[in-house]
């Protein structure tokens, strides 16, 4: 469903992302990891055709941006790393501009909607966006995204300001997306997320993919069968830690 | 140094960063001097209204000279002037207005000072956080402060055998005011929200600029007029604004010398100064939030979606930010509201109305496109995520603005015919003012997209001065090459040849100014071309 090829972006000097290759099938949670600056966000802002890459090729369920860039957004979903929305819209105007952007059937939607709401807790929609705190930001574009029921889904940071009962709940949620056969890529820097949820995991570093692999595949690269994702992470970008 | 340690060091240390904090990003120089410094950029804020006071300060002097005649003469047993009729209504609404933009301002700087959190976490009183953040908010009352210091002024410039106790007066004035705002600050702080205190702010600053800018024009024919007749239209505001229970009654009797009601003016100030000090080390610094909202939603969720299946999605988004924006909503009213006051006044002869709007609307319509285009950078990159080009919405940025002006431009034609008859002709200069309009709009666009990353947080400098300056040349050019030639064109069809025209043949005056016109069209259309081109390429890049 997603797939990159030899994707690089460079800014001037600097080559945040370097010759990545990345693959997540239908029915897959993959956890991109790395460090602060090694490339992850601009990984996504590519993926997610918000940033042109300097060279490589991006396809989306068979789609390529330069082709069928609508269609594509139309199909995927998108928490980023900050839930920045109109903040003079109210939450459910909000809601209301992306049923219509995305054009959505009211139906299906009103009826997910409503369940997420009771989900999340969220009782807030009448007021203003600008007034939310950054949890109940989190929590409106995390189900402006989730209502849509995407096939392909990518989340920056998705559990940041999100309360106990809320990331429980959105981790319920993006398992049975990918049973129902969603393709899905999340970068999180809480480490016992990925363990536990991610079918596979890639860890880059200075914009260059370091490793990618099972829980398992890791584990045997890491030639500990005991190591814990942190373990391998930590080894394996160490690097950054002497050098930073 | 005596008096530097009479100020608590967490209030000094708190005014001087939160001011540092504030300078300007292009002033890289920041001097690291004592409080000293602080104040003095204190005082480079307060710049601006400073110029204000001294351009209406006069206006306002000229008027109440020319109404200082003492009641007694019309036969009234009163000390009160006519002006002083005149003020006392006048010095109320100001000084509201003043108090409550000072306030509602005060509850959006305490609640969305991203430092506030932290300043909580530190050693530091909340009193001096609020007054800090008093001070700040000070600053940002750049037209209520003009307004009401220029009318105090320019009363109090009346008496000049007593000009100093005038100042003092102004002074306590000032201080009474602030201590009401804060006052209300405070309350409201307990009872609206962030956006509501953004919303109440706005409102009243527009009311405040409104009053600024058509002050000066309102004032010119009451000047004419001769005192007794305003008295005779003011009668019956007198005994209600006159009355000893009110502050600016307090205000005008000490400035006529009268000891006791300066030290009245001052107890009550320093009592509510003191009365918002201790109340503000118990204030809880998060915004209100009302469990009736709550409530009210769940009931909303539930039915929500069946209602609101979003029609014209970016229309409606556009539309709604935009209406919400203050600097929108003023750059809208005002090329209305302005010439509207002048016809209904007569002050000003129509083409002059005319050609002013057709200014000020094209260059704001340059400036609503730039604004609306904040919205986007505001949230970028989300708007990328969308399902909809980026081209798409900017078209919407630049054809409501045009919309929305063609038909202010529409409801003006209307007031004219009703006006002259033979404005009637005007309809003509429809179809240019709509393409001035949209080339401005376009020009905006570009020339925001030009530099992306531009600083954002200062609504006053979305452009920077060159391509403001670029933007009113466009807009005054093509305005005045237009209507200039249309004007003469009317006159000369309706009233014959006229000034340097008498000397040519009348065709070929006709020949020339149709000339003009078209090569004007010319002009624009080409530029029009140019800009959507460069808007593309900016675009693909």
């Amino acid at each position: 469903m997603i797939i990159a090829k030899a994707l690089t972006k460079k800014f001037g000097n600097l080559t945040a992302v370097d010759n990545l290759y990345l693959h997540v099938r239908s029915g897959e949670i993959y956890s991109f990891l790395g460090p602060n600056g090694a490339g992850k966000t601009t990984t996504i802002r590519m993926l997610t055709g918000s940033l042109s890459p300097t060279s490589g090729a991006i396809e989306i369920d068979r789609k390529r941006y330069e082709q069928d860039e609508i269609t594509i957004k139309r199909g995927i979903g998108v928490v980023p790393d900050e839930p920045r929305m109109y903040e003079n819209l109210k939450g459910i105007e909000f809601i209301e501009f992306v049923k219509g952007i995305y054009h959505l059937d009211p139906k299906l939607t009103d009826q997910r909607f409503n369940e997420l709401c009771a989900a999340f807790d969220i009782d807030f929609l009448q007021t203003y966006i600008g007034d939310y705190s950054h949890g109940m930001k989190q929590k409106l574009m995390v189900i402006s995204v989730l209502m849509r029921r995407p096939k392909v889904l990518f989340l920056d940071e998705p559990t940041v300001g999100l309360d106990a009962r809320a990331a429980r709940v959105l981790k319920t949620l993006l398992d049975h997306f990918r049973n129902e056969g969603s393709a899905i890529l999340l970068t999180t820097h809480i480490l016992e997320i990925a363990e536990k949820m991610s079918d596979r995991i890639g860890i880059i570093r200075n914009g260059k993919m370091v490793v990618e692999g099972s829980m398992e595949d890791l584990r045997k690269i890491g030639n500990n069968q005991a190591n814990s994702l942190e373990d391998i992470f930590l080894d394996l970008t160490s690097k950054d830690a002497s050098a930073g | 140094m005596a008096f530097k340690t009479m100020i608590p060091l967490d209030f000094r240390l708190l005014l001087r960063y939160s001011l540092k904090n504030k300078k300007r990003r292009n002033k890289e120089k920041v001097r690291s001097g004592p409080l000293a410094s602080a104040f003095s950029s204190w005082f480079g804020y307060l710049l601006a209204p400073l110029i204000f006071v001294v351009f209406l300060t006069p206006v306002y002097y000229d008027l109440f000279l020319k109404l200082a005649v003492p009641l007694v003469k019309f036969g009234m047993n009163s000390p009160f002037l006519v002006s002083d009729v005149l003020l006392a209504p006048v010095f109320t609404v100001t000084g509201l207005l003043f108090s409550l933009q000072f306030a509602a301002l005060l509850v959006v700087e305490l609640f969305e000072n991203d430092m506030t959190p932290l300043l909580l976490t530190m050693p530091i009183r909340r009193s001096s956080i609020f007054i800090v953040s008093s001070m700040n908010t000070l600053l940002m009352t750049n037209f209520g402060i003009s307004m009401t210091v220029s009318i105090s002024l320019a009363y109090s410039m009346l008496n000049r055998d007593r000009l100093w106790w005038g100042i003092l007066g102004i002074c306590l004035w000032m201080l009474f005011l602030i201590a009401l705002g804060v006052l209300f600050g405070l309350l409201l702080a307990k009872l609206i929200g962030k956006t509501a205190a953004k919303r109440a702010s706005q409102l009243i600053t527009f009311l405040i600029v409104i009053l600024v800018v058509i002050s000066p024009s309102v004032v010119t024919p009451v000047n004419g007029l001769n005192p007794g007749s305003v008295l005779r239209s003011l009668s019956g505001s007198a005994n209600l604004f006159l009355s000893s229970g009110w502050p600016h009654y307090w205000l005008m009797v000490a400035l006529k010398g009268q000891l006791a009601f300066l030290i009245l003016l001052l107890a009550v100030t320093v009592s509510l100064f003191t009365f918002v000090f201790v109340c503000a080390n118990t204030l809880n610094y998060s915004p209100a939030r009302k469990n009736r909202d709550r409530r009210r939603v769940e009931v909303v969720g539930e039915k929500s979606g069946a209602k609101n299946r979003g029609s014209f999605p970016l229309l409606k988004k556009e539309l709604r930010l935009m209406f919400r924006e203050s600097g929108i909503i003023w750059y809208l009213i005002y090329p209305l509201a302005f010439p509207i006051l002048l016809v209904i006044g007569r002050y000003h002869q129509t083409p002059f109305v005319s050609l002013l709007f057709m200014i000020v609307a094209t260059m704001y319509s340059g400036m609503v496109s730039v604004t609306m285009m904040v919205f986007e950078k505001r949230i970028w990159p989300v708007p990328t995520y969308f399902p909809v080009s980026f081209l798409s919405s900017i078209r919407l940025k630049v054809f409501i603005p045009v919309v929305l002006f063609v038909l202010e431009s529409l409801i003006l034609l209307g007031l004219f015919i009703a006006q002259t008859p033979s404005a009637i002709y005007d309809v003509f200069m429809i179809a240019p003012i709509a393409m001035i309009l949209y080339y401005c709009s376009l020009l905006g666009i570009r020339l925001f997209l030009q530099d992306p990353d531009r600083d954002i947080s200062q609504r006053n400098r979305l452009l920077k001065g060159s391509e403001v300056l670029r933007l009113e040349a466009v807009s005054i050019g093509f305005s005045v090459g237009f209507y200039g030639a249309f004007y003469c064109l009317k006159t000369f069809l309706i009233e014959g040849s006229f000034l340097f025209f008498e000397r040519l043949p009348p065709w070929s005056v006709i020949l020339l100014l149709a000339g003009i016109l078209i090569a004007l069209l010319a002009l624009l259309l080409r530029s029009i071309q140019m800009e959507r081109r460069k808007i593309h390429r900016l675009l693909v890049e």
